[in-house]
């Protein structure tokens, strides 16, 4: 047929390079946007912490040993056998820092993975479906964005009891409207894209259009909000231990930490430091993660 | 129409090139031409020509990323190429007008009509609210707006898409520009409305004097309107001259292909088949050996790879970029048998 | 698993047999604008529309923006339930189509190649998609299946692994194509197709759509406003104004002699590449056709050159000739019975 002819013929006389594809575009991005590779390198070294801790802490962060409390970090009056110190209970503080990146991110992305679930789910079919359904996903976002969040949280955990499941559950069931808000206003953007119509026209149904044609275009936004959510979680649950209401001693918290350092604070600074910046140094690479997500994934326009 | 000495707006050997990924694009390269007072000029060309470019590049209004170069660009006796920028941003608006295609999106949906025409004279002409309100009444009668004064209360979605450029237009018109600029005006408007707005671009040409660029990939729009034509492929000018001259003995082999193209009317039949170009437009990255049209000329040869090819002067003001001798008289129909 | 088979023995066209697709007094109104003290006022986007398309030929639907020839190609598609009137394939209403069974039957080309594929697919994966949908054959089948359709279409093979965001505009219109010849449907419905191409490429895809048409036995329902593209491809022209058709008949005769006033003034509103022409005098009113504000009588008095006072007052009724049909009171002969293809009468 000259038509395919016509095609082919072109393609050879052209010979040019076929454009890359999207994933080797969004691969070359990712490797030269400094944040990015600051913010997910420091992740990725926190989660292999967390793995890892029981062949690198030194000591188990439960073991006590009243002689030896408030032992200096090494770089003042210490030694290397306690790199960081003790606390006032005479536990190694590396070895509960280390722990600690286990509580921290262990309900950062638990959490975050139960409030994605239920607002991407509802942002979804909000958007998709509009009319009546979407009304009353608006209705019930409403009432979740006017419930203080920090405060019933309080109010929950003090009935529930404090620890690490229940602060996974409590705060997934309290974050999730940011992820309704993005994934409907998207979804309903997408809405007016002819490739919905046409799976429809293929005969798809709604589920199949929803999670197969729809969710995979939506993931990249969502996945820009988690890494966002997962910072301001893990906030709120150092907040929470340090108000003793999250996490209970004697389980390693970095909130719990600076709690129980502050009586100290003016004589051994370094037990309300260390805990502080390694919640500030975590949530600052998942912050710089997350914007430099949204700069990689950002759509291109038409190609 | 007074002939000027100098013609209004003189373009000598544009150039813009961008900074993508893989190299240097050269979206435009080493365009030449002239409008005169009072000229409708056409520059015709499919998506990547370059034509847009170039009239963002007269305007100073490129993307960032671009670089434009040119060996002079004349408006008004003053060379545009070498003014800071924010002299030709004083130009803007006030010597030269700009419409642009979707006027959905080119007026501003949180202001009223009234408010977005005050503005340009308000800042161009440091005329008072109530100056610039009559005169925003006085174009909005021109343009053929019946109740102007109740127009002006109200917001671009309240009005049709016809109705919207002619608004367009108006704004554009608000300090009286020597020239305006004109890209696809009407490709997002129905048929009817089309020939509306090009009877009135027309008709306030004639009342006004302004000299008129006009930016299309309609063939049919060019032949109505045009008193001077240039074809565009790959960032350069392929053919040049009188609308006459350019679709009656179309020289260049894009040229006459894309005339081929267009079905023709009372001409179709089951057997009948379009003419089409083969293939597609090459990457404008990087040095280009000579014509860009070569990969998909039935007629390509040696000659056609090396170096830049020179534009050809087929009599009479008309000009084609091709190796080839000039086209003999063609309607489209002879066009059309040659590609088949 | 069930698998379907896609060799389906067309029918022979036998005279009398019911037409592939036939619509009548198809209506879709809006109610836009109702708030808690005041209703809603209706908007007809599609007003009472009875159309037929014969197997194997071309209707193509012109019309200008509010015409409502798009929302009239959706609820063919399927896509938009019409408020009321009957749709009809292959003499079958189509209520007693499931949603499977009428996607075999009419698959949608839409306008805007760069919205019409998911980004996030590859080529092989969208051309299959109707494939994998309705369960036809295993995979190994539906590879097979969608490299032919692929190359039919003019794509090469290694395509299939690509991403829509790496082709041109006139390569993913062919994407499209494909994926709605993969199922081997009988009608085609084509929303503006080539609207968003550039000149060179809209050549190349209408050659494809003739071509393909003729060697699958395709019937073609062509939406469009550029009236040559119309002319070059239709068999028969249905024109459409405020959600009415106005005229109909055989597209030569139509282009060449239009007879209602709104075709008179669209074919004189087509710029051919003529320089000696000046721009036409088309002799329409100033007005806009706005559907939430229908003129009373004909909807196109207000901007008629020809308008007399009937037409400010009564509807007019279509006329029915050998030449095909106008609703005019200034046109035809005397008005004439709609003739039902199901009675005959």
């Amino acid at each position: 047929m000259s038509t395919v002819m016509d095609a082919n013929l072109a393609d050879a006389r052209a010979a040019r390079k076929d454009p890359a594809s999207p994933r080797a575009i969004m691969r070359r991005r990712a490797r030269s946007h400094v944040g990015f590779l600051i913010g997910a390198g420091i992740m990725l070294a926190a989660v292999l912490v967390a793995v890892c801790a029981p062949w690198l802490a030194p000591y188990d962060p439960y073991a006590q040993d009243l002689s030896k409390t408030l032992v200096d970090p090494v770089w003042t009056t210490g030694s290397w056998d306690y790199i960081l110190g003790t606390d006032a209970l005479g536990r190694d503080y590396l070895s509960r820092l280390i722990y600690g990146a286990r509580v921290s991110l262990t309900v950062g992305f638990g959490a975050a993975a139960i409030a994605g679930v239920i607002g991407s789910l509802l942002g979804l079919v909000g958007g998709y479906f509009g009319g009546r359904v979407d009304t009353f996903v608006v209705y019930v976002l409403n009432v979740k964005l006017a419930l203080p969040s920090v405060l019933i949280a309080l109010s929950l955990v003090s009935i529930v009891g404090g620890s690490i499941t229940a602060m996974v559950v409590i705060l997934g069931l309290l974050t999730w409207d940011r992820y309704t808000v993005v994934t409907r206003s998207v979804v309903q953007q997408m809405r007016s894209n002819e490739f919905i119509h046409a799976a429809r026209a293929i005969g798809a149904s709604h589920t199949r259009v929803l999670f197969r044609e729809v969710l995979p275009n939506v993931m990249n936004q969502i996945i820009v909000v988690a890494s966002l959510e997962i910072a301001i979680v893990i906030l709120i649950e150092a907040a929470l231990s340090f108000l003793g209401l999250g996490v209970q001693p004697p389980t390693p918290s970095w909130g719990l930490m600076v709690s129980e350092g502050r009586a100290m604070m003016f004589f051994k600074p370094y037990l309300i430091v260390l805990p502080g910046m390694a919640i500030f140094l975590l949530v600052m690479a998942i912050n710089l993660a997350g914007d430099g997500l949204r700069d990689i994934t950002a759509p291109e326009g038409r190609a | 129409m007074s002939a000027h000495s100098q013609p209004l707006l003189q373009v000598d050997g544009l150039s813009v090139e961008m900074d993508v990924a893989a190299g240097q694009l050269r979206a435009v390269s080493d365009v030449s031409f002239e409008v005169g007072s009072g000229r409708t000029f056409c520059l015709v060309g499919e998506s990547g020509c370059g034509k847009t470019m170039t009239s963002l590049a007269l305007m100073q209004l490129l993307p960032r990323k671009a670089r434009l170069s040119a060996r002079r660009i004349l408006f008004e006796g003053r060379d545009l190429a070498r003014m800071p920028p924010r002299e030709v941003a004083r130009l803007r608006g006030d010597r030269m007008g700009m419409i642009f295609q979707d006027p959905m999106t080119a007026l501003n949906p949180v202001y009223t009509i009234g408010d977005q025409l005050a503005e340009v004279y308000v800042r161009h002409r440091r005329a008072s609210r109530k100056q610039a309100r009559e005169r925003a009444v006085e174009l909005l009668e021109r343009v053929g707006i019946m109740s102007a004064g109740q127009r002006l209360a109200q917001y671009p979605h309240q009005l049709s898409g016809g109705l919207r450029q002619r608004v367009m237009i108006a704004m554009t018109l608000m300090c009286e520009p020597s020239l305006v600029i004109a890209d696809e005006p009407t490709t997002a408007l129905d048929v009817t409305v089309q020939v509306q707005i090009l009877q009135l671009l027309k008709k306030l040409q004639a009342e006004m004097g302004m000299a008129i660029i006009l930016i299309t990939h309609n063939l049919g729009v060019v032949a109505r309107m045009a008193d001077d034509v240039a074809v565009m492929y790959g960032g350069r000018i392929v053919e040049s001259g009188s609308p006459a001259q350019v679709f009656g003995r179309a020289s260049h082999p894009y040229t006459r292909g894309l005339m081929a193209c267009m079905p023709t009317r009372g001409e179709a039949g089951p057997g009948q088949r379009l003419g089409s170009i083969p293939g597609t437009v090459p990457s404008l990255v990087g040095e280009l050996q000579g014509c860009a049209f070569r990969n998909r000329c039935a007629h390509a040869g040696d000659d056609c790879g090396h170096g830049v090819i020179a534009m050809r002067d087929a009599g009479g003001g008309h000009h084609y970029r091709c190796v080839l001798a000039a086209g003999a008289e063609s309607g489209r129909h002879a066009v059309q048998e040659a590609l088949q | 698993m069930n698998t379907v088979s896609l060799d389906t023995a067309r029918p022979a066209v036998a005279a009398g047999k019911a037409p592939v697709l036939s619509v009548e007094h198809l209506c879709k109104t809006y109610p836009v604008g109702g708030g808690l003290f005041k209703a809603p006022r209706p908007l007809r986007a599609v007003d009472d529309v009875c159309l037929t398309v014969q197997r194997g030929e071309t209707l193509g639907i012109v019309g200008e923006s509010g015409s409502g020839k798009t929302t009239l190609s959706w609820m063919m598609l399927g896509l938009l339930r019409p408020s009321s009137g009957e749709m009809a394939v292959e003499g079958r209403p189509i209520a007693s189509f499931d949603r499977l069974e009428i996607a075999r039957k009419i698959q949608p080309i839409f306008q805007d190649p760069y919205s019409s594929l998911n980004p996030r697919q590859t080529i092989g994966e969208i051309v299959g998609a109707p494939l994998a949908v309705h369960r036809v054959g295993d995979a190994a089948q539906r590879a097979r299946l969608v490299r032919e359709i692929m190359d039919k279409v003019g794509l090469p093979a290694r395509f299939a692994h690509a991403y829509p965001s790496q082709m041109s505009g006139g390569q993913r219109q062919r994407v499209a194509i494909a994926r709605a010849l993969v199922l081997k449907p009988e009608i085609v419905v084509c929303d503006e197709p080539t609207s968003a191409l550039d000149v060179s490429v809209q050549a190349q895809i209408l050659n494809l759509l003739k071509d393909l048409r003729q060697e699958l036995g395709l019937t073609y329902v062509f939406v469009s406003h550029d009236l040559g593209v119309v002319e070059y491809i239709s068999d028969r022209v249905a024109v459409m104004y405020m959600g009415r058709v106005v005229e109909t008949g055989k597209a030569s005769r139509l282009m060449s002699a239009p007879r209602h006033p709104y075709t008179q003034a669209l074919m004189g509103s087509i710029l051919t590449p003529d320089p000696a022409l000046g721009l036409p005098e088309l002799h329409l009113g100033r007005g806009f056709p706005d559907p939430l504000n229908a003129p009373s009588g004909c909807h196109f008095h207000p901007r008629c050159p020809e308008a007399a006072d009937i037409c400010r007052t009564t509807a007019p009724s279509q006329r029915h000739d050998e030449q095909g049909m106008v609703e005019c009171h200034l046109r035809g002969g005397a008005p004439a019975q709609v003739i039902s293809w199901k009675t005959g009468t």
